[in-house]
């Protein structure tokens, strides 16, 4: 009798088929579902964003305190215009290999774990999400302060938003998914806790684990795409073009409800 | 069949402390049983170890790599990106593709299921694994990393991250179903499932007692089959004191006269069992099946 169970109501769907639904209808469903948690989790990083630009703007030494070494790469209060200019935002193109397998990879794999971590911390009320959340706009809102002081605020726009769009978009998903599982948690209403949970947290994770598949397009426009482009009007292009892209992706697929779930 | 097996044993032990209900979409009753801690972890260290050796693999493959000077940034750029693959697929492809059990879950008997009885969704799967980033390697990272208590007020820090973390790993020891967090978003459950071994026939076929159909008539099919779990327990002190128990049930039931010494007793049940399960059989053949002695026997129908 168990066995039969086991047959008839386990997973009917290998990893590839499971991944094409997803991407078809699962992920763009999860994200309009959450609307609500889309808003508060950018609001929280734009609030970190607008911390960064005043702390970094009434003293540069805030800028060492809120960007780790790793992510500064030698920028910081110490830097001219002319290096940033040169070295960051339009160094030269270091050839495909590096740019689009090494650099892509590495940021990938990194922001891939923050995103990870964003919606998992979300089991513990959500507040280290939206920590997380507030620091990584803290991270954004230093550096736009520190290009803005060197007047470099236009092409710096240029250089995160190619990428940063689908970036930023991704760090929102993922802190939305955190954010369902904390309010599942918190206010259960009509069901038990855990059941609550239960019922949601499948499309909390459909949220995370779309976000992680943005953070790979991110990390190859990143690493690759960003430096190929050089200049600013077609970066910021580059930038609104791929958010009409995801708005468009979340706004397909609407009318394909079925009845019961897929198995 | 397993459904009846069950029986026999909460019959026989009693209400396991583990078991659980859970109903099918058909609406249908199964028991469970929840996996306890130990076979989870154990389960969970296989997994471990066989990732580990392939990651072991890789990183072998790019030190050979590296000796033979093949464009090193390359090779190491690739060779992480199949490890992040390989530690955040693992899981999600082994249990959608092997019917909730990875390789380690499937050597200790264990399986994920859908703790409301409903289908197990490819969603449920990717939600209880992307949990485990926070449960066991944010964990791992934090103990490495954790600086000298020398440090000061830092040290204190990150030991309460550690601590706040560590709580969130140890879920499944606070709640009935052994539920980790990735469980609990995802409304899943892991229970174990042992496998029975078949065993050898234990019908004689001669034997020193003969019984009455009257005699016989007394009993059903669930009365043999607990009969039989009884005959098949290790001998020891106990089991030897329940079967001349269920002997002397079994005389006065079916008013078998005379006495049966107690070194007799496991031959005495043994030669019943082979008279009953013939005579059930036989009985059965004719279409009159008896569940079990509540049911009227076919004679008196």
């Amino acid at each position: 009798m168990l066995r039969a169970f086991f047959v008839v109501y386990g997973p009917r769907v290998g990893i590839m088929e499971a991944l094409g639904q997803f991407l078809r209808t699962g992920f763009p469903q999860a994200v309009r579902g959450a609307a609500w948690h889309l808003a508060l989790a950018a609001a929280t990083i734009a609030a970190g964003v607008v911390v960064g630009i005043v702390l970094v703007e009434s003293n540069e030494i805030w800028f060492s305190a809120l960007v780790p070494d790793g992510l500064a790469g030698g920028r910081g209060p110490a830097s001219t215009a002319a290096d940033l200019r040169d070295k960051e935002i339009f160094a030269p193109w270091p050839g495909f290999i590096a740019s689009f397998v090494v650099t892509a990879n590495a940021l990938f794999r990194h922001n891939a774990t923050i995103g990870i971590m964003i919606f998992g911390l979300g089991i513990a009320g959500g507040v280290p999400t939206l920590l997380l959340l507030g620091y990584q706009g803290l991270v954004i809102g230093a550096f736009l302060a520190l290009h803005y002081e060197r007047g470099l605020l236009l092409d710096f726009i240029g250089w995160i938003s190619i990428h940063g769009v689908t970036e930023i978009g991704s760090l929102v998903v993922c802190g939305a998914g955190g954010l369902v599982v904390a309010e599942k948690i918190l206010f259960p209403g009509r069901y038990a806790r855990l059941a609550n949970l239960a019922r949601h947290g499948t499309a909390a994770a459909a949220l995370a684990g779309g976000a992680v598949l943005m953070l790979f397009v991110a990390g190859i426009i990143e690493g690759g795409l960003r430096q190929l482009v050089g200049n600013t009007p077609v970066r910021l292009a580059v930038g609104i073009l791929t958010g009409a892209f995801w708005m468009a992706y979340f706004l397909s697929n609407r009318e394909s409800r079925r009845h019961g779930p897929a198995t | 069949m397993a459904q009846r097996l069950d029986r026999i044993n909460t019959f026989l032990e009693g209400a396991s402390r583990n078991r659980r209900e859970i109903i099918s979409p058909e609406g249908i009753v199964l028991e469970v049983d929840v996996a306890n801690h130990g076979e989870r972890l154990i389960a969970f260290i296989i997994d471990f170890f066989f990732w580990m050796l392939a990651t072991g693999l890789l990183y072998l493959m790019l030190a050979l790599l590296m000796v033979e000077r093949v464009s090193g940034a390359v090779a190491t750029t690739i060779v992480l990106f199949i490890a992040f693959l390989l530690r955040n697929l693992y899981f999600i492809h082994f249990e959608l593709a092997s019917q909730g059990s990875t390789p380690g879950k499937r050597i200790t008997h264990l399986r994920v299921i859908d703790r409301g009885g409903g289908p197990l969704l490819p969603g449920a799967i990717v939600a209880r694994n992307l949990t485990r980033e926070v449960e066991i390697f944010l964990p791992l990272g934090l103990f490495f990393s954790q600086p000298a208590v020398s440090s000061g007020a830092y040290f204190w820090y990150s030991a309460a991250c550690l601590g706040w973390v560590l709580l969130i790993a140890a879920l499944p020891f606070f709640n009935r179903d052994h539920l980790r967090a990735g469980d609990l978003i995802a409304g899943t459950m892991v229970i174990s499932v042992p496998r029975r071994q078949l065993l050898a026939e234990l019908v004689a076929t001669e034997t020193a007692y003969a019984f009455s159909r009257s005699q016989l008539d007394v009993y059903g099919a669930f009365e043999l089959q607990v009969l039989e779990e009884l005959l098949r327990r290790p001998l020891s002190l106990e089991t030897s004191q329940v079967q001349q128990q269920v002997c002397r049930k079994i005389c006065s039931k079916i008013g078998w006269a005379e006495p049966v010494p107690a070194e007799k007793t496991a031959e005495f049940l043994q030669a019943f069992y082979t008279a009953e399960r013939a005579h059930l059989e036989r009985e059965q053949l004719f279409g009159r099946f008896r569940a079990d002695k509540s049911e009227l026997p076919a004679a008196r129908r």
